[in-house]
């Protein structure tokens, strides 16, 4: 491989880590509300109901 | 006479409220009381439901219900206002000067400088604790969204917050906000009544807002006399105060705060008009603890004294154990009265003592004629109209209102509300699938193309080698960007919906489809989380919380996941294009109607076998149609759109590398040239042996559906990864992949509702859904594979 796809790669790979780092943090402090779409303080804000 | 027999456009006074249990209780406490003056609006267009007009708002009421209401021609029973000798008890106030409560400078800055006794303030560091209580879709979300410039989903539906949120107010760091669900009052007939009724007397609030309606201020103040009762620092915040001077009404304001003992603030939650004075009062009261000056509502001369007599001799007897209890005297008193089963466990009353109780309330059922809870209910009114009557002037009838009652004569309409219903559901769909949502998303979907396109050109002329331009192309590309395409449509349904709940017409729905629903086992109530089950299940999970019965929650819960959620369109659209062109709009319709026709034919059979019995009364408010504010509206949009997105670049994005990682190696981590031999297929090629007899048993087909569980849209990205345009017209044809496309529309709900579910009902609840979905799921689609 060249080094352009290296690069290409490394930044599927950093861009992947920390999406799954990112979401995975969200699961965890959403408090077991895993719709993805919940904030710092457990709330789900995009589907209208905070807790 | 009965309710039910009254003729439309009649009115009449009501004599006696029959029937049992919570719901009488709630009748009461909406002020479905002896001595009210009731007038019959309409008949929902089956017959059932009725519409009636009471203290100045429409409220809605199964005709079952009515029937145990009795009823006489106006004039003949006794009214509700207070009697003439009563009148001395609530102070004659003529024109005077604001009393100033919740202020400084009138008492603490003057008491200090007189006669140094300075009431202790709370620390200025302290954090303050404070709630918003109120009615149903009287505003307190809007007030919480002005105070806390948070953007709180509102609605114009009773009911839209079911769960308390917290916030802090602007510009006041250290104080906090919560808003609780709407009540009509503190004894618990709902989930979120009983949410709202715990927060304040467990976690205590320094002070509480206690926000009504001020266009039916008479059944509002029935809540505040509750609350007065449980003796915490509050300001009343007079709400749609504008709407009431604009036809012609007010209400004296100085003389309310006189009469009440607390700090009344007029304002407008929408523009803000007050919310400042507002807070104000409301910091004031919490940090130097002024309670309500008043608390005794009952008169001690007129024939209501008999109320008198019994509460004061009842606070008498359990003073002590009220204390223990920690709950406010006043308030566990006129709780035990009513026949309040918490507030009675908790009292822990000795049988002697609890016999002493029971000797005085027949005692005032006797002299009142009226059983307890009715009785009480008489005294709260008794007094809150009298209030009223020196406080109130009553506006001609409001715009909004006559403009409510002109749209529902169509949309209510006896030959009209269904039709209307239908056509505009029909109109909805037509918008988002075939014209304003099937445009845009053509548009966006050429960006994504273009996009796509000039990334592979790129890819292409920097030499990058196979495997990663693949894992760039083949799998974040075409998984991440055919998701995206379907923003549009997702964006024009939401649109829609919101414009139903905030116009006010998802009550009249919930009105006119009670009778049918109910055939079902199901309220009208239900109509609401099913209908915005076609946006997503998980907040449709969460509304169904508004139904006050267990039963009829867990069926709505099971029922929700059949209402086809936006997550499936890119599902549908995906197979439209390949093998329906030119018929998209119907084949789209046909999985809607098909998603109903299932859950219809579920509700009758657990109906008749697990949810046995029949659905809980239908007592709802309806509001004023109200145009919908085009902040929240956008606000909602801008928060559907980001969730989207944000599920586009997370769990689609992290899914579309995993599959094209498991179907481009093998397990020797050697990329494969045929997909056949990768790892993917090697694990799905044995469960596909359950689809075979649905025409389904290609191992591609299968990892889609499990890739489905993340979520939804995800199938439409394994899909784009797994085949191409010639090998999917290959594997499938036009029955199989409608086969398919209904197994997608009715197996498992994706994972985001599956954990609603087991926050709402449980873990048990969760797998039933799981198994039933999926099971229900195929056994459709065997009979499409059959039949097609």
């Amino acid at each position: 491989m060249n080094v352009q796809s290296w690069i290409v790669l490394a930044v599927v790979v950093v861009t992947f880590v920390a999406v799954f780092r990112y979401y995975w943090k969200k699961q965890r402090r959403s408090g077991g509300c895993s719709c993805g779409c919940c904030d710092s303080c457990g709330a789900s804000g995009s589907c209208g109901i905070k807790r | 006479m009965k309710l039910s027999e009254l003729n439309i456009g009649k009115s009449a006074r009501i004599t006696a409220v029959g029937g049992d249990g919570a719901l009488r209780q709630h009748l009461l406490d909406m002020g479905v009381i002896p001595g009210a003056d009731v007038t019959l609006v309409r008949h929902a267009p089956m017959g059932d439901p009725i519409e009636i007009r009471i203290h100045g708002y429409e409220l809605t009421m199964r005709k079952a219900d009515a029937s145990q209401i009795d009823i006489a021609t106006k004039g003949l029973g006794a009214s509700l206002e207070a009697d003439p000798s009563e009148d001395a008890y609530v102070t004659q106030v003529p024109e005077i000067p604001h009393p100033g409560l919740g202020e400084g400078g009138r008492y603490h800055e003057e008491q200090t400088a007189g006669q140094n006794v300075k009431p202790q303030a709370a620390g200025v560091n302290e954090i303050i604790k404070l709630a918003l209580v109120g009615n149903q879709n009287c505003g307190k979300t809007t007030l919480f969204n002005r105070l806390t410039g948070s953007n709180q989903h509102v609605g114009n539906f009773p009911g839209v917050t079911v769960e308390r949120k917290d916030g802090t107010v602007k510009g006041h760091p250290r104080v906090t906000i919560t808003d609780l669900p709407g009540i009509y009052s503190l004894s618990p007939y709902t989930n979120e009544e009983v949410v709202s009724r715990r927060f304040v007397l467990e976690q205590k609030p320094q002070a509480i807002i206690n926000i009504v309606d001020t266009t039916c201020i008479e059944r509002s103040l029935y809540l505040t006399m509750q609350l007065m009762e449980l003796g915490r620092p509050m300001v009343l915040a007079l709400n749609f105060i504008d709407e009431m001077e604009a036809a012609g009404g007010t209400v004296r304001v100085n003389e309310l705060e006189q009469m009440l003992g607390v700090p009344v603030v007029p304002i407008c939650a929408v523009s803000g008009d007050g919310v400042d004075e507002l807070i104000d009062h409301v910091l004031h009261v919490a940090r130097y603890q002024e309670g309500p000056l008043r608390q005794d509502f009952c008169p001690s001369t007129g024939p209501r004294s008999a109320v008198h007599r019994s509460l004061h001799a009842v606070m008498h007897l359990i003073e002590d154990h009220a204390e223990r209890a920690g709950i406010p005297l006043r308030f566990a008193a006129t709780k035990l009265m009513e026949g309040d089963t918490l507030t009675s466990e908790a009292l822990h009353l000795s049988q002697n003592e609890q016999e002493t109780i029971e000797h005085l309330l027949r005692q005032m059922e006797e002299e009142r004629g009226m059983d307890r809870q009715a009785t009480m209910a008489d005294m709260r009114y008794a007094f809150i109209l009298s209030v009223a009557k020196r406080t109130v002037v009553h506006p001609r009838e409001s715009r909004e209102h006559r403009r409510s009652q002109r749209i529902d004569r169509i949309l209510t309409g006896r030959w009209t509300a269904l039709p209307s219903f239908i056509g505009i559901m029909a109109l909805i769909f037509w918008f988002t699938f075939n014209s304003v949502g099937a445009w845009l998303q053509e548009v966006f979907e050429e960006g994504i193309d273009a996009f796509t396109g000039a990334a592979d050109s790129l890819l292409t002329a920097w030499d990058i080698a196979p495997a990663v331009h693949s894992l760039v192309t083949d799998g974040v590309l075409a998984g991440v960007g055919s998701v995206l395409s379907f923003l549009p449509i997702i964006i024009c349904l939401f649109f829609f919906l919101s414009m139903l709940e905030d116009s006010g017409y998802m009550a009249r729905i919930a009105f006119v489809m009670d009778k049918p629903l109910r055939r079902l086992g199901l309220s009208g109530r239900s109509i609401v989380p099913l209908l915005m089950g076609f946006g997503c299940s998980v907040p449709s999970i969460m509304a169904s919380r508004t139904l006050p019965s267990e039963r009829d929650r867990k069926m709505t819960i099971l029922l929700t996941p059949f209402m086809s959620c936006t997550a499936k369109i890119p599902i549908y659209a995906f197979f439209v294009a390949a093998f329906f062109p030119g018929n998209g709009a119907w084949v789209m319709m046909s999985m809607y109607l098909i998603g109903i026709v299932v859950g219809i034919l579920m509700a009758l059979l657990l109906k008749r076998t697990a949810f046995r019995g029949e659905a809980v009364p239908f007592v709802m408010e309806l509001p004023n149609y109200r145009c919908p504010i085009p902040r929240n509206v956008l606000h909602l949009l801008w928060e559907k759109a980001k969730d989207f997105l944000e599920r586009a670049f997370t769990v689609i994005f992290l899914a579309s590398i995993v599959i094209w990682f498991l179907q481009t190696f093998n397990f020797h981590m050697e990329m494969v040239g045929d997909n056949i031999d990768s790892m993917l297929a090697q694990i799905a090629s044995p469960i596909a042996l359950l689809f075979q007899p649905l025409g389904l048993g290609d191992w591609r087909i299968i990892t889609a559906l499990v890739s489905g569980f993340l979520a939804k849209e995800s199938v439409v990205s394994t899909l784009g990864g797994l085949f191409t345009p010639e090998s999917l017209q290959a594997a499938l044809n036009a029955t199989t992949c409608y086969t398919l496309m209904v197994f997608c529309l009715l197996y498992t709900p994706c994972v985001a509702a599956i954990a609603t579910v087991r926050r709402e009902l449980g873990g048990k609840w969760a797998m039933i859904v799981v198994g039933l979905q999926c099971l229900v799921a195929w056994l459709v689609a065997w009979m499409f594979a059959l039949v097609l």
